[in-house]
């Protein structure tokens, strides 16, 4: 008896060493990929072709939003691949496994299924905005992303104010959240709309202030230029006292901007029978997925280049870094989802108003005081 | 060619700033003419995108579709029968609003059209320098009027959390057995 189990554990250590050995192979492999690819593109950059189109305004605009609008449809199906990963060891069961290799093609085979399926429009419904609100959904998403720096060149438009515009547009999804809630024409998706509306509303007065806590200590609104002086040290690292409790508060209210668990309550499942996306199917239900992983990536993203030193890292190449720092982080984000209960709506927003509000407040002030005693 | 380009958008940001505009107001449902409102602000967003005024988008798209918008739809969607057909959709008063927005109109073409405008044709910097600038106006030479919005503002806030306490009964109102009269 004592041998059998034995044999099992050494079994399964073996097993558990070969899987080991098999996953930093495979990273290896995939950063020595992602690092000639990176060279490969910078190549491609210096073509005369692309030259030409970088230098035309509309063709470089198209072109542009063109790899945005790919990269953020693409990498969510990896995202959501990850997260049912991640959700399966979490929860001591496997995930998707049979499609493609350890389940990675189980995204492609369910957005495929979603196209398929016949798109449902409830008879009471107010029609025409229940077919935009998926897009009034993933259109801010998409706008985000521009001014995502992915390197000091890797950007879609080095915007002097991005920062700013990044929080602005991505706070109007609360827009396309309360067209599908009240456009649906059902009580829960209402609730869910309503719900969704007022937490946003709340959450993004103190995601601006910590925002602007490291704009303070760094005295630049570029994305790009508060990523670049991270050089040497992280923001987090450099200006710990005041960064770590900005990146607490910044992640509490990312949490929350993003309907993440545990502030999923616009979308609680065993109690608005998942809130304001209650009657939708088909394509319009897999925007609203894929603009929540893809804002889940930027929200993460934001984080790294305000306080993880954006794309600077050792060895590989700036972009690769980046994505490494920010898909790690989205990594974290999951841990929390599978891990903390829900909040009630109650204490969702006194927990906002009456302990987070303040504390921004507070860091903001320190914050300010320490960038004038650095720059000093 | 890039003349061209810019009065191809200035058109295309009138239509789309004007259309929408004239549907918030012709539009019969509430909820929808709320949510035409949207293309309407964007437009206004590309008017200042248009003039180089990086800040003010951003905050345009911040303020006004951010919160402003967000708020008038969260405000319409507590209100009860907004979908009621029955309900009178029409503004009563649509006359004489339109008569004094007319006349609002007028003044402010008869000022645009007496204004010495100087051609402005040097550039107006990039979105640091523009926000730097602006920043040090505010707290400089327009300190006071920014105060004083502020002030206004402040004023909004308290004046809105007397009305929302003023709904609750008065504490003196519960009799001895707990029974809550008058409220």
């Amino acid at each position: 008896m004592a041998a059998a189990n034995m044999t099992a554990g050494q079994d399964r250590r073996a097993v558990a060493a070969g899987q080991i050995t098999a996953g930093v192979i495979l990273l290896a492999a995939l950063l020595a990929l992602a690092s000639v690819g990176y060279h490969a593109v910078e190549r491609v950059r210096d073509t005369p072709v692309v030259a030409f189109i970088g230098e035309h305004p509309l063709l470089n605009a198209f072109a542009k939003s063109f790899i945005v609008a790919n990269f953020v449809t693409l990498h969510v199906l990896f995202l959501i691949w990850w997260e049912r990963k991640f959700a399966g060891w979490m929860q001591a069961r496997l995930g998707p496994k049979h499609v493609g290799w350890n389940g990675l093609a189980q995204t492609v085979a369910d957005a495929v299924k979603l196209l398929l399926k016949e798109d449902i429009i409830p008879a009471k419904a107010d029609g025409r905005l229940f077919v935009i609100a998926p897009f009034l959904v993933f259109m801010p998403t998409l706008l985000t992303f521009m001014v995502l720096p992915f390197s000091a060149s890797w950007v879609g438009y080095n915007f002097g104010l991005g920062a700013l515009f990044a929080l602005a547009v991505s706070t109007n999804v609360s827009l396309g959240i309360l067209a599908a809630g009240w456009g649906a024409n059902n009580k829960y998706s209402l609730l869910g709309g309503a719900r969704a509306c007022a937490q946003v509303l709340a959450y993004e007065v103190p995601l601006a202030i910590t925002v602007l806590a490291v704009v303070a200590v760094s005295g630049t609104v570029s994305l790009v230029d508060i990523g670049a002086q991270q050089s040497r040290w992280w923001n987090i690292v450099a200006h710990a006292p005041v960064m770590i409790p900005a990146f607490v508060l910044f992640l509490i209210c990312a949490l929350a901007e993003l309907n993440r668990t545990p502030f999923d309550l616009p979308e609680a499942e065993s109690e608005l029978v998942s809130g304001f996306h209650t009657e939708y199917s088909g394509m319009r239900f897999a925007f609203f997925y894929l603009a929540e992983f893809a804002n889940n990536f930027f929200m993460a993203g934001l984080a790294v280049t305000l306080f993880f030193g954006g794309w600077f890292g050792p060895l590989l190449p700036g972009p690769v870094w980046f994505t490494i720092k920010t898909v790690g982080l989205v990594t974290a984000m999951m841990w929390i989802r599978w891990t903390v209960p829900r909040f009630r709506v109650d204490q969702m927003m006194g927990f906002c108003w009456k302990v987070l509000v303040p504390a921004s407040l507070v860091v903001f002030c320190a914050s300010a005081l320490w960038g004038m005693w650095v720059q000093r | 060619m890039t003349a061209h380009l810019g009065t191809i958008a200035f058109v295309s940001l009138t239509a789309l700033t004007i259309l929408p505009a004239i549907m918030v107001v012709s539009t019969r449902n509430l909820v929808h003419a709320g949510f035409w409102m949207l293309p309407c602000l964007i437009g206004v967003a590309g008017f200042y995108a248009l003039l180089e005024a990086h800040f003010f988008v951003v905050v345009q798209i911040l303020i006004y579709i951010g919160a402003i918008l967000v708020l008038i739809m969260f405000a319409l969607m507590l209100t009860r029968d907004v979908m009621d057909p029955k309900e009178r959709q029409t503004n009563a008063m649509g006359v004489w609003a339109g008569v004094i927005c007319g006349l609002g109109l007028l003044a402010s073409a008869h000022m645009l059209f007496r204004h010495p405008w100087v051609g402005v044709t040097s550039h107006p910097g990039d979105a640091h320098a523009q926000t730097v600038a602006l920043g040090k106006a505010l707290v400089t030479r327009y300190a006071l009027p920014f105060e004083a919005a502020s002030v206004l503002l402040l004023a909004a806030l308290i004046a809105a959390i007397v009305i929302a306490k003023s709904m609750r009964p008065p504490a003196a109102s519960v009799g001895c057995d707990g029974e809550v009269s008058g409220g």
